[in-house]
C-alpha cells in the first residue's frame, strides 16, 4: 500500500487576469522510504503540488480536482485542525532558503525544541532538547553548537538545522522543495548526503523538487517532469535518463552540466511558458517542441505506457 | 583565444578587509579578510573563470576590478597602466572599457527604465551617438543577446519580462559599448539549469564576435569548465589553483579543488 | 508606462476610500474652477469686491444668492467657489514646493552620507522642531500682512524635513541595489544617478507625502488667515471664517459661518483619503506580473 497517492489533482490561483491553471491532473504515487523528484523550469506548477500537499496553499488558490490519499485520508477533505495534526507530525516541509526563516535572536536549540514542544505537549522540555541532541548528530552539526545563535551558522550549517527541524517529529514524508538551490556545491553536497542519510537511516519517504536534474538524479529513485502544470513524463529514474520518451525531458537531459562527461556544445532552446490562463486544448508543448506534428496542436495528448514503470504524455511516443 | 604577450587585466599583491560594525545580533566588530595577497594575470581574449564558493574572495575580486571597490593593499593594472587609484576623467574613460553582469536578473535593472532606457544608458553617459544611432546600437546589442525583433522589448519594463530575458537585457546594457573587458558575476546562480546553458552560449557567442575578454565569476565548476578557457579556483581569499580548464579538472592538485570536484552530482546516467 | 498607470488604476478603483475622496477631489476641482464664472456672468457677484447693490447686511440663503450674502453683501457662494481656488493653488504649490525641496535635500543626504547627510539631517531637525504657524505669525507681525505667495513658500520652507527623512531612508536603501551599481560601473556621474536613476524610485513616495502636504498646507493658510495674518486681499475659507467671527456674525449666520469650515474639512479629508488609497497602489505586492519566457 502506498504511503501517500495523488490522483488527477488540479490547482489553480485566481488573479486579476484570471484563473490561472497551476497543476493540470497530476496523479502519482510514493511508497513508504521511496524518493520521488520533481523536475520542471520555474512556473511548471511543482511547487504548488507540495504546498497543496501540506495544506499550505495561499489564500487565491483553489484545488478544482482530485484526492491527495496519505496513509488511506483525503487531505483535502480534512478540517483545518486535521491537517494542523498532520502537518509537521507525519509530513513536513524544507523550504527554499529556509534558512532565512530562522528566529535571530533565538538559539538554534530553543527554536528546534519548539517546534517539537509545539506538536508533543505532552514532553518536558529536557526530553525535547535531548532529542535536539540526536536530530543535531544525525546532520552532522556537532552538538557543541547547539547553542549558539543562527549568525554563528554558515548557509549551508543553517539549511541541515532546517532539515533537522523537519525531522523533529519523526514525519513519515519530507516535502524538500529547492533546498539546495543558492547554496554552493560543497555546501549543496552536504545536504544532498543528508538527506540520503535520513532517507536510508530511518526510512522517510522524501519528495524533492528542483529545477536542476543533475541533483534529482542523485537523490532519487522515481522522477516526474513536469511542464506548465502538467506531468509530462514519469517513472524510475534509470528509465527515463536512459530513455527520455518526451521532447521536453530530451531537451532538459541535454542541458545540464557535469563534470564527468566530454564538454559537448549544448544547445538550449528557449520558448515561451504556454498561457496557464487560457490553455489549448492541443499538447502545451507543441509551441517548444521540435518534433511537433501537425495533430499535436488539435488534440491532447494521453499518456503512453512505455514499461510498467515508465510513461510519458505524448502523443508520437507509440 | 588569449594573446599570452598581452595581458589585460593584471593584480599584484591585492588585499582586502572588511571590517564590519558592532550590532547587538552580531557581537564585537569582525574583521574578514576578503583577499590575502592575490596576483593574477587576465590574457585579452579569453574567458577566465573564478570558481569559489561564498566568502571565497571570488564577487569580491570581481568588485575591485571594476573599481566598486578599492584595495586595501596592491596594485590593479588595465592594460599596463596602474588604476589602483584612479578617479574623474581617468576613472570615466576606465568604465567605458571595463563592464559587469550582476548576480541578481531582478534587482540589476532600473524598474523605472524602459529595456531602452537600460541599455542605451551607457551611450548616454558616455555621449555616443545621437538619437537614431543610438537606436542603431541598441537594437545591435538586443539583437546579439537573441531579443528579437529587438523593437518589440524596446518599451518593455523589466517587471514584465522573465528572469532570464532580464539577464539577456543586463548582458546587452553590458555589452553596448563594446567594451574590453567584463566580469560576470554568477549571471546565471538566481536562473534555471536550462536558461543557464542559453546564457553562456550567448556570452561565448559575444565572446568570439567581439574578441571581449570575459571574468566568469561561479561557484559552480562544471560552468566554468563548459564556458572558460582558463579556471583559476578561489578558497578563504586565496588562489589554491590556476591552469586551463581541462587541466583542472581532471589533474587537480590542490586538495580543495578535487574537494569541489567531488562534490558535483555526478550524472551516472 | 501607461499600462502601469492603468494596472495601478484598477488597484485604486478597488479602495472605498479612494473612490470617495477622489469623487470629492473632483466636486472641488470643478468649484475652483466654476469660480471663474460668476463674476462673469455680473459683476455683482466678485467675492472680493461684488457687493449686491440691494443688499449691505447679512442674508439668508435666497434664490439671488443661493448661499447668502456676508457682512457687506457679497455673495457668500461666489467666495466659496474663490476659496476652492485659492485652497487648491495654496495647497499645491505649498505641497509641490516643499516635495521638491524635501526630496532633493533628501536624496543628496541620502546618497552622499557621512558629512553632508549629517548636517543637511540636523539642518532638518531643526526646522522640524519649530512649530510652523508660530513662526509665521510672528513673521507677519514683524512684516505686516504677507503676500499668498509668500505664506506658499514660507509653508514650504518649514514642511519640507518631514519628506526629507523619508527619501533619505528610501534613498539609503536603494543605494545598495544592485541597478544603482550598475549605473557607477556604466559610468554615471553622482548627479545623474541621484537624479535620473533614484529619483524615479523615489518619486512615488514623494508624490503620497504631496497628498499629505497639501492636507496641512491648506490647513495652515486657513488658521492664518482665521488669525487674521492672512492676504486680505486673497479670499480664502479661512479668510470668510475670519470675517464671520470679526463681524460677530458667528452664531447668527450658520449659512456663512459653516460651508467654509465644511469644505476646509472635507478638502483635507479628500486628499488624505487619495493619499491613503495611493499607498495601497505604491505596495510592491503590485509589481509581481506573470512573465513570459
Amino acid at each position: 500500500m502506498a504511503l501517500l497517492t495523488v490522483k488527477n489533482l488540479s490547482v489553480g490561483y485566481h488573479t486579476r487576469k484570471g484563473f490561472l491553471k497551476s497543476v493540470q491532473g497530476v496523479s502519482f504515487a510514493l511508497d513508504q522510504g521511496k524518493s520521488l523528484g520533481f523536475v520542471g523550469e520555474s512556473g511548471c506548477g511543482k511547487t504548488t503540488i507540495g504546498m497543496a500537499l501540506m495544506g499550505l496553499l495561499p489564500n487565491n488558490a483553489s484545488v478544482t480536482n482530485g484526492e491527495i490519499l496519505f496513509e488511506d485520508q483525503d487531505l483535502l477533505k480534512m478540517s483545518k485542525k486535521e491537517i494542523q495534526q498532520i502537518r509537521w507530525k507525519k509530513i513536513a516541509m524544507i523550504f527554499q532558503a529556509a534558512m532565512n526563516a530562522l528566529n535571530p535572536v533565538h538559539r538554534v536549540s530553543d527554536q528546534i525544541a519548539e517546534a517539537i514542544l509545539a506538536h508533543d505537549a505532552d514532553i518536558s522540555k529536557k526530553t525535547a532538547m535531548k532529542q535536539v541532541e540526536s536530530l543535531f548528530q544525525l546532520v552532522g552539526i556537532p552538538p557543541d553548537r547547539m547553542n549558539d545563535y543562527p549568525h554563528h551558522y554558515s548557509g549551508g550549517m543553517k539549511q541541515r538545522v532546517i532539515i533537522a527541524m523537519a525531522l523533529a517529529c519523526h514525519p513519515s514524508l519530507i516535502i524538500a522543495d529547492e533546498p539546495t538551490t543558492a547554496l554552493d556545491v560543497i555546501v549543496q553536497d552536504q545536504i544532498l548526503s543528508a538527506i540520503k542519510d535520513f532517507r536510508n537511516k530511518l526510512k522517510i519517504s522524501v519528495i524533492f523538487i528542483s529545477h536542476d536534474i543533475a541533483v534529482v538524479a542523485d537523490v532519487c529513485d522515481t522522477i516526474g517532469i513536469m511542464f506548465a502544470g502538467q506531468l509530462v513524463e514519469y517513472g524510475r529514474i534509470e528509465d527515463v535518463f536512459y530513455s527520455p520518451m518526451h521532447p521536453y525531458t530530451q531537451s532538459l537531459l541535454s542541458s545540464y552540466l557535469t563534470l564527468n562527461k566530454d564538454v559537448v556544445q549544448l544547445n538550449a532552446y528557449l520558448g515561451k511558458t504556454p498561457d496557464l490562463i487560457n490553455p489549448t486544448t492541443g499538447c502545451l508543448f507543441c509551441e517548444r517542441c521540435t518534433v511537433a506534428e501537425a495533430t499535436c496542436s488539435l488534440r491532447a495528448p494521453e499518456w503512453v505506457k512505455i514499461s510498467p514503470t515508465h510513461k510519458a504524455l505524448c502523443s508520437r511516443c507509440k | 583565444m588569449k594573446d599570452p604577450n598581452n595581458v589585460i587585466i593584471k593584480l599584484e599583491n591585492i588585499s582586502k578587509t572588511f571590517r564590519t560594525r558592532a550590532s547587538l545580533f552580531k557581537g564585537d566588530p569582525k574583521e574578514v579578510i576578503a583577499l590575502k595577497q592575490i596576483s593574477l594575470n587576465i590574457y585579452r581574449g579569453e574567458i577566465f573563470g573564478l570558481v569559489g564558493e561564498s566568502g571565497s574572495g571570488k564577487t569580491t575580486t570581481g568588485r575591485l576590478i571594476v573599481k566598486l571597490e578599492e584595495p586595501d593593499e596592491g596594485k590593479l593594472l588595465f592594460d599596463g597602466n596602474d588604476i589602483t587609484k584612479i578617479k574623474g576623467k581617468a576613472l570615466k574613460i576606465f568604465r567605458r572599457k571595463v563592464q559587469m553582469i550582476f548576480q541578481d536578473p531582478y534587482q540589476s535593472l532600473n524598474p523605472y527604465f524602459s529595456v531602452y532606457d537600460s541599455v542605451s544608458e551607457p551611450l548616454v553617459v558616455h555621449s555616443v551617438g545621437n538619437s537614431k544611432t543610438r537606436k542603431d546600437m541598441v537594437r545591435e546589442s538586443l539583437n546579439s543577446v537573441g531579443l528579437t525583433p529587438p523593437d518589440d522589448f524596446f518599451y518593455r519594463y523589466p517587471h514584465q519580462m522573465s528572469g532570464g530575458q532580464r539577464q539577456r537585457i543586463a548582458i546587452a546594457r553590458a555589452m553596448v559599448l563594446k567594451p574590453e573587458f567584463v566580469v560576470a558575476d554568477e549571471p546565471t546562480s538566481m536562473l534555471d539549469a536550462s536558461i543557464a546553458i542559453h546564457i553562456f552560449n550567448i556570452l561565448s557567442r559575444i565572446q568570439k564576435k567581439l574578441n571581449v575578454t570575459f571574468l566568469f565569476i561561479t561557484h559552480s565548476l562544471a560552468a566554468a569548465r563548459y564556458l572558460c578557457d582558463r579556471i583559476a579556483v578561489i578558497y578563504n581569499g586565496e588562489l589554491a589553483e590556476i591552469g586551463p580548464a581541462e587541466n583542472i579538472i581532471q589533474n587537480p592538485s590542490h586538495p580543495y579543488t578535487r574537494a569541489l570536484i567531488d562534490a558535483h552530482p555526478r550524472f551516472r546516467f | 508606462m501607461v499600462d502601469r498607470f492603468l494596472e495601478g488604476w484598477s488597484v485604486y478603483k478597488e479602495s472605498l476610500i479612494g473612490k470617495i475622496g477622489l469623487t470629492l477631489l473632483v466636486i472641488f476641482a470643478l468649484m475652483a474652477l466654476c469660480s471663474f464664472f460668476p463674476p462673469m456672468i455680473d459683476p455683482m457677484y466678485h467675492p472680493m469686491t461684488g457687493v449686491d447693490p440691494q443688499i449691505s447686511h447679512s442674508t439668508s440663503p435666497s434664490w439671488r444668492h443661493w448661499l447668502g450674502t456676508d457682512f457687506i453683501g457679497r455673495d457668500i457662494l461666489c467666495q466659496l467657489l474663490a476659496g476652492a481656488r485659492i485652497a487648491f493653488m495654496v495647497g499645491i504649490s505649498a505641497a509641490f514646493m516643499s516635495i521638491l525641496l524635501g526630496t532633493t535635500v533628501g536624496m543628496i543626504a541620502g546618497y552622499s552620507g557621512k558629512i553632508v547627510d549629517t548636517l543637511l539631517m540636523r539642518l532638518a531637525d531643526m526646522i522640524m522642531v519649530m512649530p510652523t504657524l508660530l513662526v509665521v505669525l510672528i513673521l507677519s507681525s514683524l512684516f505686516g500682512q504677507l503676500n499668498i505667495w509668500t505664506i506658499v513658500l514660507l509653508i514650504a520652507l518649514f514642511r519640507w524635513p518631514g519628506v526629507s527623512r523619508v527619501i533619505r531612508a528610501q534613498t539609503l536603501s536603494l543605494k545598495e541595489r544592485p541597478f544603482i551599481e550598475a549605473a557607477k560601473v556604466t559610468g554615471a556621474s553622482h548627479f545623474r544617478i541621484i537624479f535620473r536613476h533614484i529619483m524615479p524610485n523615489v518619486l512615488p513616495l514623494s508624490l503620497l507625502y504631496m497628498t499629505f502636504r497639501v492636507t496641512s498646507a491648506i490647513i495652515i493658510e486657513a488658521a492664518l488667515a482665521f488669525l487674521g495674518f492672512g492676504d486680505p486681499s486673497t479670499v480664502s475659507w479661512g479668510m470668510m471664517l475670519q470675517w464671520v467671527w470679526k463681524t460677530g456674525h458667528m452664531f447668527q449666520a450658520p449659512y456663512w459661518l459653516l460651508p467654509p469650515g465644511i469644505c476646509i474639512s472635507l478638502l483635507t479629508l479628500s486628499f488624505y483619503m487619495l493619499g491613503r488609497a495611493m499607498e495601497e497602489v505604491l505596495d510592491p505586492r503590485l509589481r509581481k506580473e506573470v512573465a513570459q519566457e
